[in-house]
């Protein structure tokens, strides 16, 4: 069994001459005094790499996440996107560069209809209603959604609530997409037709956390685990969705 | 569970047609015109206004009739006593029950003013879309934090109502009999709220992070749209304000 190691990570991230993607240093986070659930995390995502950060409840995926795009601080590390560093004072810069979806589409859709929704960030980044408003439209309609512009989000389906979220996510173009539990509540066909569309989006990383062992196999070619605070697999997908040891070390399933 | 105030906002009409921003400023200094009114002679003048308005509107009576019933309640439980307490001149008595001539006037006062004011403010928020309303007032000054908040509020009711309603199911799933009295019933009652609360915070913190991530409280100023005057809308809120001053004018001299 090859796994690549933490610290091989490490050693080659600083080698890289391409900073592009998420590169992260040692990163340590804990709550205000209690133990800490990420302990030197080190990990590099390139562009190009589809990865399923996976885990059980309550390992820290969505604690890392949400550190990669600086809703949580580290006690210590460094996170770098797209070869920025990561720190509270450039968290608006940076933050247009990483689309990030949440468990629950319903915390991500506050505008009263889906375009207003899908607008809102760009707006926020100095587009003008109008243009926003053209390539919202576009976006939609790509997503399938061009019917329901208009509707009240409450209206929506699952499903679509989830497309809609993303394409929220979307409108500002970010090169790095990080979801967070993406097919929650979605039946078999909503998941299908996410496994679809995820390969196809124009961005460099996509990173996504699921307990959906079987869906991430479609979706990405690298799966890291996430482990008592530390990162103990990284290896490809298909690789480590086979070797029933390994599953069963992590604590993953092995009837997925 | 579905709301519905937006359900007439696309109807094409007169009033529909008027431009958002314009229509609150009209709209609201009529409200208010109609609010001094005092003398019992304007009392046909605004009844008047009020109907052409609404016919204006194209709004459906099932609309008005729907919306007025909580507040047509209230409003009959505040002035029912008026007409047997309120005054000196008795033009009709049955025992100890006493009709005043003076209760009786400012029943139909506060009536008619309630109607008009009721009315007005239904053709306003039933004519153009929230939204479009809170863009309206935003525009016209009022905080972009108070916009946010009840645009945000507006959206999550749903999801708050929706929340109230399973939690209800999911109580009468388990044998619960919503309709008994009793210290119990209140204990649920209680914790129903505060799990709504705790919910509610929970997922508002969700929320603003979310809009955060997209720039939200630091955002770049976007360039104005380009307004090019609207004639119609600028006419029509002249000719409401005419008219409200006319009501403010002839109350004054009256």
């Amino acid at each position: 069994m090859s796994q690549t190691t933490p610290e091989q990570i490490n050693s080659s991230s600083t080698d890289l001459v391409d900073k592009n993607g998420i590169i992260v240093e040692d990163l340590v986070f804990s709550y205000p005094n209690q133990n800490p659930i990420l302990e030197e995390i080190s990990l590099t995502l390139k562009p190009g790499e589809q990865i399923a950060l996976l885990g059980k409840t309550g390992t820290g995926k969505s604690t890392l996440m949400e550190n990669l795009v600086g809703l949580k601080q580290p006690n210590s590390g460094k996170i770098l996107i797209q070869g920025i560093s990561l720190e509270p004072k450039n968290l608006f810069e940076v933050r247009r560069q990483i689309g990030f979806g949440f468990q629950e589409p319903n915390d991500q859709l506050f505008m009263p209809t889906i375009l207003e929704d899908v607008i809102f960030g760009p707006c926020n980044y100095g587009v003008s209603p109008e243009e926003a408003t053209e390539q919202a439209q576009e976006l939609l309609a790509d997503f399938g959604l061009a019917d329901v512009t208009h509707r009240p989000v409450h209206e929506l389906s699952g499903g679509q609530k989830r497309l809609a979220a993303l394409a929220a996510i979307l409108a500002l173009n970010p090169s790095i997409l990080i979801l967070d539990e993406p097919t929650n509540g979605l039946d078999p066909w909503w998941r299908r037709h996410l496994a679809e569309i995820l390969p196809e989006l124009p961005v460099q990383v996509l990173l996504i956390a699921s307990h959906d062992l079987n869906w991430v196999r479609r979706v990405t070619q690298r799966a890291m685990v996430l482990q008592q605070g530390k990162i103990r697999v990284d290896m490809p997908t298909e690789q480590l969705l086979q070797d029933s040891s390994v599953l069963e070390s992590c604590g993953l399933p092995l009837d997925y | 569970m579905r709301f519905a105030l937006d359900e007439y906002a696309h109807l094409k009409s007169p009033i529909h047609r008027w431009n958002p921003q314009y229509k609150l400023i009209g709209l609201l200094t009529l409200m208010f015109a109609f609010a001094t009114v005092e003398d019992l002679r304007l009392l046909p003048v605004i009844s008047t206004l009020t109907i052409i308005l609404y016919l204006l509107s194209r709004l459906p009576l099932s609309f008005l009739l729907t919306r007025l019933r909580y507040p047509g309640i209230f409003l009959f439980t505040v002035v029912a006593i008026l007409p047997f307490f309120s005054g000196e001149t008795v033009i009709w008595q049955w025992g100890i029950i006493t009709l005043r001539q003076e209760g009786l006037l400012a029943v139909v006062l506060i009536v008619c003013r309630f109607l008009a004011i009721f009315i007005t403010g239904l053709v306003l928020f039933g004519t153009s879309s929230f939204l479009n309303l809170i863009k309206a007032m935003r525009s016209l000054g009022l905080s972009p934090i108070l916009a946010d908040m009840m645009l945000l509020s507006y959206r999550y009711l749903f999801e708050l109502a929706y929340q109230l309603n399973t939690m209800q199911r999911s109580t009468r799933l388990r044998g619960f009999k919503p309709t008994q009295f009793s210290w119990r019933n209140l204990q649920v009652y209680a914790a129903l709220a505060g799990s709504l609360l705790v919910r509610s915070y929970q997922q508002s913190q969700e929320i603003y992070k979310a809009m955060q991530l997209r720039g939200y409280g630091t955002s770049m100023k976007s360039p104005q749209s380009k307004r090019s005057i609207d004639v119609y809308s600028v006419i029509a809120l002249i000719i409401t304000l005419a008219i409200a001053i006319g009501l403010i004018g002839l109350e004054f001299l009256l």
